[in-house]
């Protein structure tokens, strides 16, 4: 399982930050935009929302950061605002009408910044394909789950928050967490099954 | 009694958050159940899959621009610009006396006070008497036009009418008096003209005579210095002949007893 880099300077940013110091304040967004920008991502599988709600989240956190009370509930406090906006744009979106053409764009944002960011990493074709490829196929797996399984897995899996945390932020019991965990995981590997996707088939290197 | 594990418990266990005594039993479990172990392994492999999917880059993150220290000061700043504004205005207006008012007369803007304006009863009033009076003006002024036309033509039919009715030898008489007065008119002219031509010639002759003068003692006096110069002229040559004769005298007055001796 892949760690999350814990971030010991977080605490000292955040009393930095609630003091009204600016460089801490853009040190601690520098930090976790980019924790806040995937899980939105994950969430939407879309370039644009994943950057409204990252954007909001942050504007919300730049607010009310000095209304939090515990320096260390921070992580879960950050990813409780990026949480409601998630659900919040969903709504948004379910209200809205959206343009064929519009969505045509969108894409075409989201095929520019896939490009540009396996670009950046190694430059191995075979895996940068199978990569892609998988990374779709995950996309659409995830999609398909209902919306708090999704959070909770995004949450589990790809922002490393523990069963606790993740608790905290829904504002739902442990074993509702786990029980989502658990349903969620397996709707994905069943449907993984269904795609033939596995060990063999996707050669990756752990 | 057998101890199966909820799906809870499974769920914490593959993420290793189950607790000590928890995890024995479900460790045990599995011992009992590979099936149920190799159900959970699934997920695990469904985990290892899912975690190929890497983080997305973020194309740009922002800076947050923090307010100054006196925000205070800067949230006040604008209702202070616009009531100094308002004072300046204030201030302006009452310096310059300006002045706006409102009533049923209308609408008044102006610097210093504002006279009571005319009302429009009054202004069309105004407009009409100034109006009548043009208007008589321009009537008198035809009718006295209209009166001198009329005298021009009444006294043009008399003077017509007093020719064709007098006789052929008076109206020849009135043309002769009329020559004889233009003869004599002309008359009055040439003489005028010949005491004119005398004049100027008169004058003409005096200036000539006078410069005729002027120019003859002019010569005289030429003449008189020529005399002059050869008078000294010859008063010098004189003296150096004389000086010549001398000098020839005192000569011959040495060599006289010379040749008396010779002889």
């Amino acid at each position: 399982m892949k760690e999350i880099t814990l971030m010991p300077q977080t605490d000292f940013l955040i009393a930095a930050a609630k003091d009204g110091d600016p460089i801490a304040l853009n040190q601690l967004v520098k930090l976790w935009y980019k924790r806040i920008y995937n899980f939105s991502y994950k969430y939407f599988s879309d370039h644009d929302q994943a950057m409204e709600v990252t954007q909001k989240t942050f504007i919300s956190m730049n607010k009310n950061l000095r209304s939090l009370k515990d320096e260390s509930s921070f992580k879960s406090w950050l990813y409780r605002i990026a949480a409601n906006y998630c659900h919040e744009e969903v709504r948004r979106q379910k209200r809205k009408w959206v343009f064929p053409f519009m969505k045509v764009q969108s894409k075409d944002d989201q095929d520019f910044i896939q490009n540009t960011a396996t670009t950046w990493r190694e430059s191995d074709p075979d895996r940068e394909y199978a990569q892609t490829e998988l990374k779709e196929l995950l996309k659409r797996a995830l999609k398909i789950l209902p919306e708090e399984q999704r959070m909770v897995v995004i949450m589990k899996e790809y922002e490393g928050l523990k069963i606790r945390e993740i608790a905290e932020v829904m504002s739902i019991s442990e074993n509702t967490v786990k029980s989502r965990l658990y349903y969620a995981l397996g709707s994905l590997k069943k449907q993984l099954a269904q795609w033939n996707i596995n060990k063999e088939t996707i050669h990756y290197e752990l | 009694m057998s101890y199966k594990p909820t799906n809870e418990d499974l769920a914490a266990y593959l993420y290793g958050e189950l607790d000590e005594s928890t995890r024995a039993q479900v460790d045990q479990y599995f011992k009992e159940h590979p099936e149920a172990r190799t159900e959970l392994e699934g997920m695990e492999e469904t985990r290892v899959l899912m975690s190929q999917w890497e983080d997305e880059e973020v194309p740009l993150i922002p800076g947050f621009i923090q307010p100054h220290e006196n925000s205070e000061w800067l949230y006040w700043r604008k209702y202070v610009a616009i009531a100094a504004t308002l004072l300046l205005i204030i201030t302006f207006g009452w310096v310059s006396k300006f002045n706006v008012s409102y009533d049923e007369n209308g609408f008044r803007a102006g610097f210093t006070k504002s006279a009571d304006g005319l009302s429009m009863e009054q202004v069309a009033d105004l407009m009409a008497k100034e109006r009548e009076n043009i208007l008589s003006e321009v009537h008198s002024d035809m009718r006295g036009m209209q009166v001198s036309i009329d005298d021009n033509r009444s006294f043009m039919e008399n003077s017509i009418e007093k020719f064709s009715e007098l006789p052929e030898d008076q109206i020849n008489n009135l043309l002769n008096e009329q020559k004889q007065q233009i003869l004599a008119e002309m008359n009055q002219l040439s003489n005028k003209l010949t005491d004119d031509y005398r004049e100027v010639f008169r004058q003409l002759v005096v200036s000539f005579s006078n410069n005729f003068e002027t120019q003859r003692i002019q010569d005289l006096r030429n003449v008189e210095a020529a005399f002059n110069d050869l008078e000294d002229a010859i008063t010098s040559k004189q003296e150096v002949f004389e000086e010549a004769l001398y000098n020839l005298s005192v000569e011959v007055d040495a060599l006289a007893p010379n040749n008396n001796n010779n002889n």
